[in-house]
């Protein structure tokens, strides 16, 4: 394996893959709270804690993924890529909802340290971007990631994106039960 | 047979309420590892996978950086070339030319 080519190419794309799937436990787990899908895991509180600590997780590693691509002489990436998307000479789509998602996701982790100065559906509002974040992480993931051609991997990006919306439904289908008996409660 | 009371089953059981259930796993500390270990296991096994993969021909994407360095050495010849990269095969023909430079001065 030769440092500058090899190794950034091999670190390009498991930081990635990485990065998505610290991204989904962070979604599932987000998404977790307010229904109690983990109660048979964890209580409440420690799921809370695990969804704020994997941001610890997937910060570096898809900072490691943007960085080693913009080293890698192959991907020609560069830092106006990282701003404005779809400017990329191949791949445009794909690369570009990558450049959407990471900017997505800095939106999000910006509302979150700016919480306090923030109204709840404010802070909201930013915080459910994430899901559009995931959705173009995943897209991103698909149609650009190497290693997604393997249909192993693909099946377990898959699972992923699977397990992420299996969740969020049932987090609506809550939603509503509980809404529903409130408007219960106060016809009653 | 009288029916038993609310609350208590048969031999004596009672019911528990359903907060008490004790969860699988309450130490924090206990989650943040398994979070980490399946993060760090995967990029553990994607590096590993990656690195013994190093060229996948059914990539969805391949880099165009390749014919940049095919068309920035052309060859003398107009005949198709093959360029061997690290991770694709381009083919395409170079265009190029043998004659010689004109240089035009100004005439006054």
């Amino acid at each position: 394996m030769t440092f500058d080519t090899e190794l950034i190419w091999v670190l390009a794309r498991s930081t990635g893959t990485a990065a998505l799937v610290a991204l989904t436990l962070s979604i599932v787990t987000g998404i977790a709270l307010r229904t109690g899908t983990f109660a048979w895991l964890s209580h409440n509180r420690g799921v809370r804690v695990v969804h704020g600590f994997l941001t610890v997780l997937w910060i570096p590693l898809s900072l490691g993924h943007v960085i080693a691509l913009l080293f890698d002489r192959y991907a020609q990436i560069g830092l106006l890529d990282l701003v404005i998307p779809f400017g990329v000479s191949y791949g445009r789509v794909a690369i570009g909802l990558g450049t959407i998602s990471a900017q997505l996701i800095v939106v999000v982790l910006l509302s979150t340290w700016l919480r306090a100065r923030l109204t709840t559906g404010q802070w909201r509002a930013f915080h459910r971007l994430s899901y559009v974040a995931f959705a173009a992480a995943f897209a991103h993931g698909i149609m650009s990631g190497t290693d997604l051609a393997n249909p192993a991997v693909a099946a377990l990006a898959w699972a992923a994106a699977l397990c992420v919306a299996l969740v969020a439904v049932r987090r609506v289908v809550v939603s509503r039960g509980v809404a529903a008996s409130v408007v219960r409660a106060t016809r009653s | 047979m009288l029916p038993p009371r609310a609350g208590v089953h048969l031999f004596g059981m009672t019911d528990r309420p359903r907060h008490a259930r004790k969860p699988l796993v309450a130490s924090t500390l206990v989650l943040r590892t398994l979070a980490t270990a399946i993060t760090l296991g995967s990029f553990g096994a994607m590096a590993i996978f990656a690195n013994e993969n190093l060229y996948t021909s059914n990539a969805p994407l391949q880099p165009a950086a390749v014919v940049a360095v095919a068309t920035a050495t052309p060859a003398p010849t107009s005949a198709p070339t093959t360029v061997t990269s690290t991770r694709t095969t381009v083919r395409g023909s170079v265009a190029s030319t043998s004659t010689t430079a004109l240089t035009r001065t100004k005439q006054s």
